[in-house]
């Protein structure tokens, strides 16, 4: 008997690294066309398993590691398609669509049993929450792809260019993850009783925050290209442990993601 | 010095050591690293780094907001010649949004097109966000906090922090519910509630997980529930015997052993006996009102159960000013989104020449040196 629900998990996947693979060749027009659709379908694939899970769930499916994940995926096979047009760079549509591979690669190993959910994430302030995360990681992310061609390659033109674009991605993730950090908070008042509790999630989320405060300080002091690059990698490198390192290493109040 | 306080060098200095040390809580015990003094001194620098540079960027930021064309400031270079028309300026004035000012210098008129003036002042909005959550956090720390474990019917003296806190004595619990989705699944627990001061009651209400009962500086938060057994207990002993709210799944010792009771469906229980060496030796069943009689004469008669509801009881300020800080915070963020800001002056000579001063940064500095046809070679890239 075939599994549907897992073969279609397996979609994005295989597509990411579809993506991956035409976007290698991606200098020429047909590759290119070619990374676009499976692009395309990357993001078609993700946001139709959020349409079934939703309709399984009844809500907006927003309440495991596994629904975030997707979301990602689905937002990052957009922003593939919109450097594959804007940039033109194979390099970066390759390191991204290899980010949506291990991003889709762990949605694979995780459960896919749809679970009531519990009483406290049953709040308006999930939606807000979850979604101003969701976004910021998915911008930083492509920042941080950014920030890796920057550091393997010489200073020119070029990454002059890729750094204005890090940083202005930088400068639309900070805000929402500042709506991330208030909306959580406030949250955590009305569901827990306490705004802040340094729970582990909190105190890595505060550090992300800081480290990407940081970024921007130190560029109004003048750090650009390869200099502000190591903080941007830096900075990813804390949202990664935030989003896994901490789930794994950390368990607390947010323990069920 | 004042200088150094308010300046970015030292904000990155503080910011570092907060993340450093928020890294370092991971390794090392969370809780002394985030009450330990050095903390609370890097928060402290921050607090008046944050409060010193707000407060020296004011006047300067005033008067960027309130100026007009002739008061642009001398680094955003001289006037350059433009190859652009006085309607083609105008018209990528109204299509960018940029607010317009005219004036006029005896035969030469002037154009101050301004945008992004918001997110020129989301950075210092989110400066003074930041430093009434700080503010905020400290007034909490006055607050004061604690538990209540109520069963359904019953009054209890609130605890004694609370009442030194409040006008309140005594709360009861009228009911306490579990409400069910429309999938059969827990939706949420609710606990309807009595207050009573000193001369009677002083309120009711109701509170849920995700929707306490907040009034005044009062705060009633639905923290959890639990279950016990409503029992008398007779045995030859007169200290022993009486009422007893026994809790579910926990060994209650006997002369010879224990007994655990364990819930069975809504209303029964089940009593499970063990002897010395953890072997179970009785296994019975009871309905409210039913009895047992036990070894050595004793004896257990089951009233009913008592599902009692876990209340967390708050009380001070701080929330409000973090509260507003948060909306602050929320509010500049969103500031930050709408763009960047740009300042254009624009010199029309009764020539019919166009002249053009900018006052932007980085890429949008470049965008509009190409759209306003000038060659821009000033050094305000970045």
């Amino acid at each position: 008997m075939i599994n549907w629900q897992h073969l279609l998990m397996t979609a994005p996947l295989v597509l990411a690294i579809c993506t991956a693979l035409a976007g290698a060749a991606s200098a020429k027009k047909t590759a290119r066309s070619l990374a676009t659709v499976t692009a395309v379908l990357g993001f078609l694939c993700s946001a139709g398993i959020l349409v079934l899970r939703g309709v399984q769930m009844n809500h907006l499916p927003l309440s495991s590691g596994l629904d975030f994940s997707l979301w990602l995926c689905a937002v990052l096979f957009l922003f593939t398609i919109f450097l594959l047009g804007k940039l033109r760079m194979p390099v970066v549509v390759v390191l991204l669509s290899i980010m949506i591979a291990i991003l889709a690669a762990w949605v694979l190993s995780q459960n896919h049993e749809v679970a009531p959910m519990a009483p406290a994430l049953r709040s308006p302030w999930l939606s807000v929450h979850v979604l101003s995360a969701m976004l910021s990681y998915s911008v930083l992310t492509v920042s941080f792809v950014l920030s890796l061609v920057i550091v393997t390659r010489k200073v020119d033109k070029t990454t002059d260019r890729l750094d204005e674009w890090a940083y202005r991605l930088v400068l639309l993730g900070l805000p929402l993850l500042t709506v991330m950090l208030v909306t959580g908070s406030i949250w955590a008042e009305y569901a827990w009783g306490s705004y802040w509790s340094w729970d582990w999630k909190e105190v890595w989320a505060l550090v992300t925050w800081l480290v990407y405060a940081l970024y921007l300080h130190l560029r109004v002091g003048g750090w650009r290209n390869k200099q502000a690059a190591y903080l941007n990698i830096l900075g990813f490198a804390v949202v990664v442990f935030t989003f896994f390192g901490v789930s794994y290493l950390l368990p607390g109040l947010h323990s069920y993601l | 010095m004042l200088k150094f306080i308010s300046s970015i060098r030292l904000a990155v200095i503080l910011i570092a050591t907060l993340a450093g040390m928020a890294v370092s809580a991971t390794i090392f015990d969370q809780a002394e690293v985030f009450s330990s003094t050095p903390f609370l001194v890097v928060v402290g620098l921050f607090f008046v780094n944050l409060l010193t540079c707000t407060l020296s960027i004011l006047p300067r930021l005033a008067k960027r907001l309130r100026r007009g064309v002739r008061d642009l400031p001398e680094g955003a270079g001289a006037y350059q010649a433009s190859e652009a028309s006085e309607e083609s300026v105008r018209a990528f004035f109204a299509k960018h949004r940029f607010a317009v000012q005219e004036s006029r210098q005896g035969e030469v008129r002037y154009l101050y097109g301004v945008r992004g003036r918001l997110p020129l002042l989301a950075p210092h909005v989110l400066h003074l966000a930041i430093l009434i959550i700080i503010v905020g956090a400290v007034l909490s720390n006055f607050g004061v906090k604690a538990t209540m474990q109520v069963a359904e019917g019953d009054i209890q003296a609130v605890p004694k922090k609370i009442a030194e806190a409040t006008d309140l004595k005594e709360l009861a619990v009228q009911s306490f519910q579990t409400e069910y989705d429309r999938q059969g699944h827990v939706d949420n627990w609710r606990t309807t509630f009595e207050l009573f001061g000193a001369d009677g009651p002083v309120g009711s209400g109701d509170t849920r997980v995700n929707h306490p009962y907040k009034k005044g500086g009062l705060s009633i938060y639905q923290m959890g529930y639990g279950r016990r057994f409503d029992v008398n207990f007779t045995t030859d002993s007169a200290e022993t015997s009486g009422g007893y709210a026994f809790p579910e799944d926990q060994k209650i010792p006997l002369a010879d052993g224990y007994f655990i009771l364990q819930a069975m469906g809504k209303e029964a229980l089940l009593y499970m006996e063990y002897d010395k060496d953890g072997q179970m030796i009785r296994q019975e069943a009871l309905k409210p009102g039913a009895g047992l009689n036990l070894t050595n004469g004793n004896r257990l008669d089951y009233i009913r159960p008592l599902e009692y509801t876990v209340l967390e009881l708050k009380y001070g300020h701080g929330v409000q000013a973090v509260f507003a800080g948060f909306v602050l915070a929320a509010l500049a963020s969103f500031m930050l989104l709408l763009g960047r800001y740009a300042a254009v002056g624009v010199r029309l000579d009764p020539t019919g020449a166009v002249a053009v001063r900018l006052d932007a940064k980085g890429r949008e500095r470049k965008r509009l040196a190409q759209h306003l046809s000038i060659k821009d070679v000033t050094k305000r890239n970045d």
